[in-house]
């Protein structure tokens, strides 16, 4: 049986529906993430002290003696030597990405950073003396935004994601991203099917693709 | 009930003004940061390309005891423009040496008052370095505060990002106020946003403990 014209749903109108829903569930769903990103900007953009130091609420330092760590510490190729330092974090009870690690004014003595949401870890190893120095400063919120929006970044690439988590976290914004060029363009769909918003839309959209033009031309090249 | 009408329209029509005004800045965010968190994607690789040159340039004396007013008097002296910043470099008596930052180029300024001369070594890179430095271009670091802006164009930049930023803010209540005036849409919505917040909250808080 043949369903009457007047019955039937136009296509458009269906494809307008499930758009609209997925773009206010996606839109949702991404949400706390778009955030994030967001208000660690101004903490970013206006840095007061820094999250990671004097507004940083520092807990007291602990030193721990008899700390094993391999003599091929010193001479290591930087994937190495941060496999060693995780575990010399395990045997300190220190969890986290290692930021970065150097060598500090002696051949036995190095210093790295261990960076997780609202903390970050400053680890001084003596491997002459088997002992290891640690400071962790509690960075909190701030510290925490601020973490999520650089985090894994383009930095030490070579060792970077040396935590599990940092990985997952990596996975979990491309999967952010993704959506959030959904929503936006479907965004622009949305918007698009409106004939009465057309015309100050379109000169909204026209005046930001102005924008963007005239600033990053003349940012980058003139 | 007329004030709640003209409030909801003007939310609606508020969050995707915003939206397309704020389109290409978004875009270009958003990509960077993916390129960003992926530094070995084979297409985006840009350092290796670079270009680099250099130039000698004369140099008349600039008597100033501050060194950030002295290095913004050489840069309009050799009509160069860019952000200022100080590399850690040695610096001999009679010498200054800064570097002025731009997206897509880095010109490194060795100016050597005692024989009136600035060595000048320009790195350009290509439109995939262009666009990877604006995401970060903001003339300052969390990590140093002493850093300040000293182009009016990176604080052009910097209030464009301010201004992405608020109006993403704006732009994510005003989707829950209008979410929250669809009674028909909440069941699958606290779901959506449920999920989100707990997808969040792991990265947020639970590695805090982990």
């Amino acid at each position: 049986m043949q369903i009457p014209t007047s019955l039937k749903k136009p296509a458009g109108t269906q494809f307008y529906r499930y758009v609209r829903d997925l773009h206010l569930y996606f839109g949702l769903f991404i949400s706390p993430f778009v955030l994030t990103f967001a208000i660690s900007v101004f903490y970013l953009n206006h840095p007061s002290g820094s999250v990671l130091a004097p507004n940083a609420k520092d807990q007291p330092v602990r030193t721990v003696d008899n700390i094993d760590v391999p003599a091929e510490f010193r001479d290591a190729k930087p994937a190495e030597r941060v496999q060693m330092a995780r575990e010399v974090m395990g045997h300190l009870g220190v969890t986290g990405e290692v930021g970065f690690i150097r060598k500090l004014d002696s051949p036995d003595r190095f210093e790295f950073q261990v960076i997780k949401p609202a903390q970050t870890t400053m680890i001084e190893l003596d491997l002459a003396a088997r002992s290891a120095t640690v400071r962790e400063a509690d960075t909190g919120i701030p510290g925490m935004l601020v973490y999520l929006h650089k985090s894994p970044g383009p930095h030490n690439a070579a060792i970077r994601g040396n935590w599990v988590y940092t990985g997952w976290w990596r996975t979990a914004v491309d999967g952010i991203v993704y959506l959030l060029l959904f929503v936006s363009t479907s965004g622009v769909y949305l918007w698009a099917v409106l004939k009465s918003e057309r015309r100050l839309g379109l000169a909204l959209l026209g005046a930001g693709v102005v924008s963007f033009v005239a600033v990053v031309v003349r940012l980058s090249r003139l | 009930m007329r004030l709640r009408t003209t409030l909801e329209s003007w939310n609606r029509r508020l969050h995707f003004y915003l939206g397309l005004y704020f389109l290409l800045f978004l875009w270009l965010f958003a990509v960077t940061g993916l390129f960003l968190n992926h530094p070995n994607w084979e297409f985006q690789q840009y350092w290796t390309d670079r270009q680099e040159s250099t130039m000698d340039l004369p140099l008349q004396p600039v008597a100033d005891s501050d060194r950030t007013r002295k290095a913004e008097r050489v840069t309009s002296q050799l009509g160069l423009r860019g952000e200022l910043e100080w590399p850690n470099a040695a610096v001999k008596e009679g010498e200054l040496k800064f570097r002025l930052v731009k997206p897509g180029e880095t010109i490194e300024v060795a100016a050597d008052f005692a024989s009136g001369v600035a060595h000048i070594k320009q790195t350009r890179v290509n439109g995939w370095g262009v666009a990877n430095m604006l995401h970060t271009f903001a003339g300052v670091r969390i990590t140093d505060p002493s850093l300040q802006r000293d182009w009016i164009m990176t604080k052009v930049w910097s209030l464009a990002m301010d201004a992405v930023a608020g109006g993403l803010v704006f732009m994510v209540f005003s989707s829950y106020y209008m979410w929250f005036r669809l009674k028909a849409k909440w069941s699958l919505g606290v779901i959506a946003l449920g999920a989100g917040c707990a997808f969040w909250g792991f990265f947020a808080f639970g590695l805090q403990w982990m």
